[in-house]
């Protein structure tokens, strides 16, 4: 009896996970670049009550045992990288990545991190950075009055200069690819972090080796869908609801079992 | 509970006792299948569970019981064996490329350190060596042993007879097996089944296989029976305890009234 209000309680556990990963989902569902996540559950450590082929009588033998399942685990809350839709903005250094490569951008700390928004500005010193200031990786910087400022298919950034007619290389953007994206390690601000799993960046030219190439003037949107979300919301509610009646259940027959002695 | 309080002598009269008792237990054994169910409803690859009991007189029990009377003539209500709900759960496509669905009664086979396991939970990720695993990191088996997806990075398709192609070219060709229409495998927890010993699975062949790439099989859990199940047990329990009551007023009353002398 004991056994099924803690089982019950892990059930509560998860589908409270559910409930924050959808959240979290909803609430980027206007971020640029995001990627939803998933809550993956899998079955917890079973006790085995009765080993298989044990006998139950003199003459016979249980086929496969009892073995009474402990609950439910989270196994994993894994990201989902699939493409998002574009937007058109217009501006000529927001960049929409049409396949699995990722920007590279370099933080305070000098270390290397990696985004899907695309969504770059112009600092002080004329350097391409992110929304949040940090210098995208290998650093191009666009002086002052150019115009024209174009991004091609496989990321060679050019401009007009001031005064100049023809237009003049700025630099090459690079995109890296991972084996194993969900493995990236989110660090918030839409930035990401190798990891073991992930495997190491493969760093190229856009457009190569499944990078994927570069769409000046749009962004990629997040790959959130609201309907998607609001059914999984309702559909955790409900187990919630479910599984907190087995504790109320398990309650109520120690309460009765408690009523013997009195 | 009812075992262990045969170590002392008992007359005829208390021997309803243990086997309202161990109703009592068996019924709480159905409340821990029930929890377990109902807490794993949003676990994809999860078979329901349910125990099945027989009534076995306590001389058939094997255990040495001390009095060979109340052996005799008590019968026991004990869990027998726990089966499972090997039917098909519903199919909800996911978009995620590395979601497989097995629509057929195939299982597929993951390497762990402990040997061969099965599991039905096809949501699946690239480990960063490049092969196909789940999220605790066993491989998955091909017929060719583990796949490796490679790092090209190129799109993943999944043919319906679970051959693999990676950016077009064959990667590999998943394995499944067939346990039969009622499959003796048992549960370990983390979503994976051993298979009793003498009953190994059949590799189905290339033809038969049936997969669904992008897609979950979601919890074979009936909500509704569960709630169902709940109310019985519940119901069930108390009409045990109370007839423990009952009996025990019975004695009560047998030791206070019939046995007065004056």
């Amino acid at each position: 009896m004991i056994r099924a209000l803690y089982t019950a309680a892990t059930g509560m556990n998860a589908q409270q996970l559910s409930i924050d990963v959808i959240a979290n989902n909803l609430a980027n569902v206007n971020t640029t670049g995001f990627k939803k996540s998933r809550a993956d559950f899998q079955d917890l450590l079973y006790q085995t009550l009765r080993a298989p082929g044990s006998p139950t009588s003199n003459s016979t033998q249980s086929p496969t045992g009892i073995q009474v399942g402990l609950g439910v685990k989270p196994a994993a809350v894994q990201r989902i990288f699939t493409q998002g839709d574009y937007s058109q903005t217009g501006a000529p250094l927001d960049m929409a990545i049409e396949g699995q490569g990722f920007f590279q951008v370099t933080l305070a700390d000098g270390t290397t991190a990696f985004t899907r928004a695309g969504a770059f500005k112009l600092d002080n010193q004329s350097r391409v950075v992110t929304s949040d200031g940090t210098p995208m990786e290998p650093g191009i910087t666009i002086p002052d009055g150019s115009i024209d400022i174009t991004v091609g298919q496989d990321g060679l950034v050019s401009a007009l200069l001031p005064g100049a007619t023809t237009p003049t290389q700025l630099g090459q953007i690079q995109l890296a690819r991972f084996t194993n994206p969900p493995g990236l390690k989110a660090l918030g601000k839409n930035l990401f972090q190798e990891t073991d799993t992930s495997g190491a960046p493969q760093l190229g030219t856009p457009g190569e080796e499944n990078r994927g190439t570069l769409l000046q003037g749009f962004l990629e949107n997040s790959n959130v869908s609201v309907v998607e979300e609001l059914i999984g919301l309702i559909t955790a509610q409900r187990a919630y609801e479910v599984t907190s009646k087995a504790i109320t259940t398990a309650d109520e027959m120690l309460q009765v079992a408690n009523a013997i002695v009195t | 509970m009812a075992l262990h309080l045969l170590d002392h002598d008992e007359d005829g009269m208390n021997r309803g006792i243990y086997t309202l008792a161990s109703g009592g237990v068996a019924a709480q054994m159905q409340l821990d299948a029930v929890a377990q169910n109902l807490s794993n409803v949003g676990t994809s690859g999860y078979k329901a569970e349910r125990v099945t009991f027989n009534v076995t007189p306590l001389q058939n029990f094997p255990r040495p019981v001390l009095d060979p009377v109340l052996a005799e003539t008590t019968p026991l209500v004990v869990g027998s064996d726990m089966q499972r709900d090997f039917s098909q759960g519903s199919i909800t496509p996911t978009g995620n490329p590395l979601d497989i669905a097995v629509t057929g009664d195939g299982w597929f086979a993951v390497g762990t350190p402990h040997g061969e396991r099965y599991t039905r939970q096809g949501s699946f990720t690239v480990d960063k060596e490049g092969f196909l695993a789940t999220p605790e990191g066993h491989r998955v088996q091909g017929e060719q042993g583990e796949l490796r997806l490679g790092d090209r990075g190129g799109p993943i398709e999944i043919a319906g007879d679970g051959s693999i192609k990676v950016d077009g070219s064959i990667a590999g060709q998943l394995k499944l097996l067939t346990f039969g229409e009622q499959p003796q495998l048992v549960p370990e927890g983390d979503s994976l089944y051993v298979a009793v010993a003498g009953r190994p699975g059949t590799p189905i062949p290339r033809e038969r296989i049936q997969v669904m790439q992008g897609a979950i099989e979601r919890a074979n859990v009936d909500v509704v029976q569960g709630l169902v199940g709940l109310v019985d047990v519940s119901r069930t329990f108390e009409t045990y305890m109370r007839a423990i009551t009952r009996l025990d007023e019975v004695q009560l009353r047998s030791i206070n009234e019939v046995g007065r002398t004056a």
